[in-house]
């Protein structure tokens, strides 16, 4: 084998994926929003339209009220599970024995089969036979429909997911706890500094990578997250707990209008990717820090 | 002088386990209960108030492998993951491997490119693949599934084993350079069998996260190459709602899921953050 063309050949089998499986769907996905294509009425073709799926977008009061559950359940979900997940971290950090066991229960949440959490805490949050609903009245307050008001549900999914994330937080900051050097830390202590300022003025900005790469894995997770909601409410009661995944799943799978679902999805990958590009920018992922 | 209070390390010791004990608590809390509930007959796990103390059974688990096709649909789940799994790994590293001893320009595009085929929307790449594999009539078959989950994992492949090639100590590999081995010779004697560990790692990553895949699966198969997360919505619809079947099927499940995970556990935080965290 000709030297030259080693690293060539090792890639070419990725690249090659790379393109049939992303590329080319990708491309083939920009040209079909164009179109307005019912699949389900192979005689009414699929004209080209230009930019009206993205102008019936920009109009579609559905869109935005998804968009905005999108975010409320990213932004929500992201910060509370972060807050708890650092508190948790800081406590974890500052203990010397059973870290190992705390760690091992704390990985059980985040590899439970999604589909499996989302059915199991719908068995929880039932109304009239849900756990929770009978510790609440054991607690002497009112039950509550968790999935099936519309104030709640989108809340009561969050909820789910921060239980479900919290765990990645705790690990992910823990890691980044235990690799700091110690002399900072020693030094602060000899002169006296209060803990909240050691934290402050010392923990803070030397996690700060860590932080940034946990926000970040956690935000574009929850930006796609399907599964839960799904199981859970569907999307309901109507529209209450849909997120843009949810919607677009539905315009594809179920209505099979595909010029109008493809825009909806390029535009979410945009979103994404904007959003990714931001935080890459922010702390150059991906270069190793020697 | 002020006088600060100060709590003794006892006490401040005793709050911070209570704290981490309750957290734990509830961590687990869902787990235990789908598995109570899968030891209960219906009459019991249905009962209000739940029952805390009950004659365990395994009726729901000999109903969910005996009298349902969800065995099928888990054969199916084995099938589909294990060889999309072997086959990823396999294209991935070799890519790995050359992006972390080549010099490879605009590196840090092609990073962001793999970022967002592992963080972008499966929804917005499901709609032009169910199109073409319309097209190409492999709705419901195991090579479109395992074509997808190559899709699915192989940027996190390729990103995790480059991290572990990277460790090879390069001047084992020159060493072995000089000493007249190939390029491919090299690869396959020093770096390959150094970083294995590593490679192993991210194969049972692949595998617990491709295992608990649903959406899909759920948009590409119906019947034949149908996974078990897509058999389970099954079990609560018409005519009545079957939440111990569902809980026993949940807990086959899992089983292998938190398995492997607690196998793998010191990489688990590297899997999870990209390689970015050790």
């Amino acid at each position: 084998m000709n030297e030259r063309y080693f690293p060539y050949l090792f890639f070419l089998p990725s690249v090659v994926f790379l393109v049939a499986i992303v590329i080319y769907p990708m491309l083939f996905a920009f040209e079909t929003s164009f179109r307005d294509w019912l699949m389900t009425n192979p005689e009414a073709g699929k004209p080209f339209v230009g930019l009206e799926n993205y102008k019936m977008i920009m109009h579609d009061p559905r869109f935005w009220s998804d968009l905005g559950n999108t975010l409320y359940y990213t932004v929500l979900s992201v910060s509370a599970s972060f807050s708890v997940g650092l508190g948790l971290a800081l406590l974890m950090n500052g203990i010397v024995r059973g870290r190992s066991i705390l760690r091992t229960i704390f990985l059980i949440p985040m590899v439970m089969t999604p589909i499996v959490v989302g059915f199991g805490f719908r068995f929880m949050f039932n109304y009239e036979l849900g756990v929770l609903n009978y510790l609440l009245s054991v607690l002497g307050l009112p039950r509550k429909a968790f999935l099936g008001d519309p104030s709640l549900a989108l809340n009561s999914i969050i909820l789910v997911d921060i239980w479900q994330w919290t765990p990645f937080m705790v690990l992910v900051l823990l890691a980044g706890l235990e690799s700091l050097p110690r002399e900072p830390f020693e030094a602060a202590r000899i002169d006296g500094a209060p803990e909240w300022q050691i934290f402050r003025h010392i923990t803070l900005p030397l996690i700060k990578p860590v932080i940034l790469v946990a926000l970040l894995i956690r935000t574009m997770d929850a930006m796609r997250d399907f599964d839960k909601i799904y199981v859970m409410t569907a999307g309901g009661p109507g529209i209450a707990s849909e997120t843009l995944s949810l919607y677009d799943w539905k315009v594809g799978f179920s209505w099979w209008r595909m010029g109008y679902a493809s825009a909806l999805g390029l535009l979410l990958l945009f979103l994404v990717t904007v959003i990714g590009w931001s935080y890459v920018k922010s702390i150059s992922f991906g270069e190793e820090k020697k | 002088m002020k006088h600060r209070f100060r709590a003794g390390p006892l006490v401040t010791n005793i709050l911070k386990y209570s704290i981490l004990v309750g957290a734990s608590f509830i961590a687990l809390f869902p787990l235990y209960w789908i598995i109570m509930t899968s030891l209960k007959l219906p009459a019991d796990s249905l009962s209000m108030p739940p029952r805390w103390i009950f004659e365990p059974t395994l009726r729901n688990f000999r109903i969910i492998f005996l009298e349902d096709p969800y065995p099928r649909f888990l054969l199916n789940s084995l099938i589909i993951v294990t060889s999309s799994v072997l086959l990823v790994v396999l294209i991935g590293s070799l890519a790995g491997y050359v992006l972390a001893r080549f010099r490879i320009p605009h590196k840090e595009s092609f990073f962001f490119f793999i970022l967002t085929t592992r963080m972008g929307p499966p929804v917005a790449f499901a709609v032009p693949f169910y199109i073409i594999m319309a097209g190409l009539r492999l709705i419901d078959s195991y090579l479109a599934m395992v074509v997808i989950y190559i899709l699915y994992n192989l940027a996190f492949v390729i990103w995790m084993t480059r991290g572990f090639f990277q460790e090879v100590p390069l001047d084992v590999e020159e060493a072995a350079t000089l000493d007249g081995c190939s390029r491919l010779e090299t690869f396959l004697k020093i770096a390959l069998p150094l970083a294995t560990p590593g490679i192993i790692a991210t194969a049972v990553f692949c595998f617990i996260i491709t295992w608990n895949e649903f959406f899909y699966a759920m948009v590409l198969t119906s019947d034949a190459a149908k996974t078990f997360t897509v058999h389970m919505p099954s079990f609560v619809g018409a005519p009545r709602m079957r939440w111990s079947e569902m809980s026993a099927a949940s807990v086959v499940a899992i089983i292998p899921a938190i398995a492997f995970a607690i196998a793998v556990r010191k990489y688990l935080v590297r899997a999870f953050t990209l390689g970015t965290v050790r």
